[in-house]
């Protein structure tokens, strides 16, 4: 390549000159063969047919080899950390490393290591107590202890060098496939490249049981783990764009978390997510809780690693760092200001953080200075306890807080302030109890119940304490069975006894306890990288990328989807983005009683309404026939209005009276070619036929009424039924996916009240107003599906209740097959 | 070097074309991504691709291979699987920044650097790696010279 104004810029010669890898490595050692994974290429014209690819090249993981693999293991060694928060940590000790930027505490709290700068050089220097003196271990930088305290596994380079603690020996070296390491037990992790790996005690294996799936990592990535080992994230970034996967590690599947920036790992398995308009904290139960009131920075986790500690700046010598786990604000910590990072000992007695002169460690202590000569919490309790006006406790709290933080909240019919808190400065300590159950009605305060009558009693009560005196401030009173936010919930506990608040995922319906069994979907290893998934009820079998969550749905039908269905919502501020739809193919079996062919079926079902329009139909060839698939749009969406693209494939099965219909959602998205290259791998079969077994008898049936507690029902009686027969006088609005076999035999029970015994009702949901029922008039008579197999899993029943009339007449029609 | 020299393509004639190219291809990969371990996995990703679906009897085998692996290497990064514990990488490593050469590669992006990498050190002409990286054959030649420009112009000032 010349150069017209000079030298030639020589490329060709320039790379002729560089050494190449030893011959043996031109070849990478033989593994097995990539999944041959279908790739559907459908275009558009009357009749498709879907070609099949047996490779799908770059955007699938490449599958390790079979090989054995290590699993997580308990560490006996491992100490249980602290669960109370210090009060203060404000006893600098000394030490001596300027150049320190991290810091990672030994899990048994004996030590602590630091990536400091040594001549020039990142080194790795351990901190043992008492005297904290720093031993040198290696280069390397950002040291992290295994469970048992036993082993430092340190980078060096790209290479993640494991050693022996005490000794600083080096144990073993694995170099990751992309930056990052953690430690589960004392087992180390790492990235190998299309799953997780494992070291230990010398020992490389393979370490999750899953190939994540890698389809939207763009740009540069890096892989890390939460303190304990037990999550793990992927997080890539290309230009401004931050793509953030999160799994479990024993699992190895990972999820999308649309919207989140890079985790904050604390020393358990929480992940801290900062934002720039809210916080969102994803703990270990997959519950995600977001805030957008919190003080303004993160500063340092609990030492259990529960709870995540924020502050307001402060230019002061000390800073106050509040305890949040994600619903409630809990105890404070009075730290130095100025703290960049740093960690508590898991002992709760110390703090080491990097300051702006570096490495500062402090001893901690659980009593705050301030609570001096004040009374104590048990103390106002029996204050309380002794006026005699709590008669019952569900649940107590209580708080030590400042005047001025509850004062505005003492205003208004539902409170009262007594005179002596007009004096009070505003930073003066009181105490706030909280009881939920029922209590007299204090003075002064006029909560009515019904409108008009005050109420002797209220459930729920705040007494205000001066915290001085123990003198009673004020109170203010109302209905309901907790405190829900101001002024109790989003208080700060200055107490150094505050009470930790174990995290309990907020309540939702009581589990569905039943002896019935529990629907199981079959899965299993189609190819590597592909799982199937079958349903012999439903008559069709499918794969799907193996790094996807397969659910059941319906009768005969699943849902596969990128994203963990175990993640649920703590917190009605959701994170920005959380209203995006995972990518998923939804497979369900639909009924054709009419036996209508394909299109009229269609045109009888897939019309378009209010927020779904079909924007394209064409045939397509697919399980070997002819399907119609149907390119629609749904919306708009929340949060921004965007309209979501929906690709259903209507499908014929073997039977001539139920239609497949497979939902791609959202179809535009990067996973378009797995959706379609799944649906290309549909096969289907004549379905299993519903169990003949009937061994729940009609005496068994009748008696839930004959025997009950709520009395006899004037006539009660039941009759074997197919669930097509019964459900034709269901409840239901047009034809939708199956819930249970049509052939399926079941009991249909109808029980009227009339001429029933004394006091005999039927039980009411609350809320409802069916036909018949008027000013909250009882119904009089219920009609209902029961199973009539102890192998049914008792999916899809349905019942039906009114006011209108004595007894519903659709069961007169229905043919009794029963015996 | 052209498949159809071979009667029949078997999966040892292919390791044997591969072997041949691997010099030209790896060089050429390498000043694309710039990484030698990258380089590697990916140029060894292209020959498991070969293995499996072999490319057509008249295709140019080392263009063929530059094309797959840049594409594995720029698309793939994470996917990188564990190094083996050796000291080749940081020999080339450190090569590759001796070169004349580095400094100026590194001003151009990486699909700068794969097209000018093709043309001058693989020889490959303008048609050939507009068809390899689908592109149109004036976006070739527009390439070339912006990258040219740019390296010059540094190199002048230097």
């Amino acid at each position: 390549m010349p150069d017209r104004r000079g030298r030639p810029i020589n490329i060709a010669d320039d790379l002729q000159s560089l050494p190449l890898p030893p011959e043996q490595n031109w070849v990478r050692p033989r593994r097995p063969r990539r999944s041959p994974w279908p790739l559907a290429m459908a275009a558009g014209g009357l009749v498709v047919v879907v070609i099949v690819v047996s490779a799908l090249n770059g955007t699938r993981p490449t599958q390790q080899p079979e090989e054995a693999t290590l699993t997580a293991q308990s560490v006996a060694a491992a100490p249980e950390p602290q669960h109370t928060l210090p009060g203060q940590c404000d006893e600098r000790l000394q030490v001596n490393a300027s150049a320190a930027t991290s810091v990672a505490w030994a899990p048994d709290s004996s030590a602590f290591a630091i990536s400091d700068v040594v001549d020039g050089r990142a080194r790795v220097v351990v901190m043992t107590a008492p005297d904290w003196r720093g031993r040198d271990v290696g280069e390397g930088s950002d040291p992290k202890w295994s469970a048992s305290s036993a082993k430092l596994a340190y980078l060096r380079g790209t290479t993640v060098v494991i050693a022996d603690a005490a000794s600083g020996r080096e144990l073993g070296k694995v170099t990751p496939g992309t930056p990052g390491f953690g430690w589960n037990g004392d087992t180390l992790l790492y990235w190998g490249g299309t799953t997780l790996r494992a070291w230990r005690d010398g020992r490389d294996a393979r370490f999750a049981a899953h190939a994540p799936d890698l389809t939207p990592i763009r740009g540069p990535s890096e892989v890390t783990f939460s303190g304990n080992g037990a999550r793990y994230a992927i997080v890539a970034r290309e230009g401004a764009m931050i793509t953030v996967l999160y799994g479990d590690t024993a699992d190895g599947r990972v999820s999308l978390l649309p919207g989140l920036p890079a985790p904050l790992w604390s020393p358990a398995a929480n992940a801290l997510f900062t934002g720039s308009d809210q916080v969102v904290l994803l703990r270990a139960e997959k519950h995600l809780l977001a805030s957008e009131s919190l003080p303004s920075r993160f500063a340092i986790w609990s030492p259990d690693g529960d709870q995540a500690l924020f502050g307001a700046e402060s230019s002061g010598a000390s800073w106050d760092v509040v305890a949040w786990d994600g619903q409630k604000m809990g105890a404070s910590v009075r730290i130095a200001s100025g703290m960049r990072t740093g960690a508590f000992s898991p002992d709760a007695s110390y703090l080491a953080g990097i300051y702006n002169d570096g490495l500062r460690i402090y001893r901690c202590s659980r009593s705050a200075p301030t609570t001096a000569g004040l009374i104590t919490r048990d103390q106002a309790k029996q204050i309380i306890q002794r006026g005699g006006d709590v008669i019952r406790v569900n649940l107590e709290d209580s708080k030590l807080v400042r005047w001025t933080d509850v004062a505005s909240v003492l205003t208004g019919s539902w409170a009262n302030v007594t005179s002596e808190a007009a004096d009070l400065e505003p930073s003066a300590p009181v105490w706030l109890l909280m009881y939920a159950g029922e209590a007299k009605q204090p003075q002064g305060t006029n909560l009515e119940n019904p409108p008009g009558v005050r109420s002797p009693t209220v459930s729920l009560v705040l007494y205000v304490l001066d915290a001085k005196s123990g003198h009673l401030l004020g109170a203010r009173v109302a209905s309901g069975t907790w405190w829900i936010g101001q002024p109790f919930e989003s208080l700060t506990d200055r107490a150094p006894d505050a009470t930790p608040h174990p995290f309990e995922p907020r309540a939702t319906a009581p589990p569905f306890v039943t002896p019935r069994p529990t629907p199981t979907l079959p899965v299993s290893t189609a190819a590597p990288g592909v799982t199937r998934v079958e349903s012999a009820p439903g008559g069709w079998r499918i794969d799907f990328p193996e790094g996807w969550w397969p659910t059941r749905s319906g009768f005969g039908g699943a849902s596969l989807s990128t994203r963990d269905p175990a993640f649920g919502f703590g917190s009605p501020i959701r994170p920005s983005g959380w209203t995006w739809t995972p990518p998923s193919l939804r497979i369900e079996v639909w009924a054709n009683p009419g036996q209508l062919d394909l299109n009229a079926w269609v045109a009888a079902n897939f019309a378009d309404n209010l927020v779904t329009k079909a924007i394209d139909r064409t045939q397509v060839t697919i399980a070997g026939t002819t399907a119609i698939l149907l390119r629609r749009s749904s919306g708009p969406q929340p949060p921004d209005n965007s309209m979501l693209a929906e690709k259903t494939w209507i499908v014929p099965t073997t039977r001539a009276d139920r239609v497949l219909v497979i939902t791609a959602t959202p179809a535009d998205s990067v996973y378009q070619s797995e959706l379609d290259a799944s649906v290309a791998s549909l096969a289907v079969f004549s379905p299993q036929a519903p169990s003949p077994t009937i061994d729940i008898s009609r005496q068994q049936v009748l008696e839930r009424w004959t025997n009950g507690p709520l009395g006899t029902p004037g006539r009660v009686e039941a009759k074997l039924v197919k669930w097509s027969e019964a459900n034709a006088g269901g409840t239901g609005n047009g034809l939708a996916r199956l819930d249970r076999d049509p052939d399926q035999l079941v009991w249909i029970v109808a029980v009227s009240v009339a001429g029933g015994s004394p006091g005999f009702t039927l039980p009411s949901r609350r809320g409802s107003s069916p036909e018949g029922v008027r000013g909250g008039d009882p119904f009089r008579w219920t009609l209902y599906v029961t199973p009539a197999s102890s192998s049914d899993d008792g999916n899809g029943g349905w019942s039906q209740s009114s006011g209108k009339g004595d007894w519903p007449e659709f069961f007169d029609t229905l043919v009794d097959r029963c015996c | 070097m052209r498949l159809d020299d071979v009667a029949l393509f078997d999966p040892e004639r292919w390791e044997l074309l591969y072997r041949r190219a691997f010099p030209d291809v790896y060089r050429a990969v390498l000043a694309t991504v710039l990484d030698p371990e990258v380089a590697l996995d990916a140029v060894q990703d292209a020959f498991e691709v070969g293995l499996r679906r072999p490319p057509a009897n008249d295709v140019n085998v080392t263009g063929w291979l530059f094309r797959v692996a840049v594409r594995r290497a720029l698309r793939a990064r994470l996917r990188r699987p564990p190094r083996v514990s050796t000291e080749y990488p940081d020999q080339i490593q450190r090569a590759l920044q001796r070169i004349e050469t580095h400094e100026l590669l590194k001003l151009l992006t990486a699909r700068q650097r794969s097209i000018v990498v093709a043309h001058y050190f693989l020889g490959l002409p303008h048609e050939e790696i507009a068809q390899m990286l689908g592109i149109r054959r004036g976006t070739v030649g527009a390439t070339i010279a912006q990258a040219l420009a740019r390296m010059r112009e540094v190199e002048s000032d230097a």
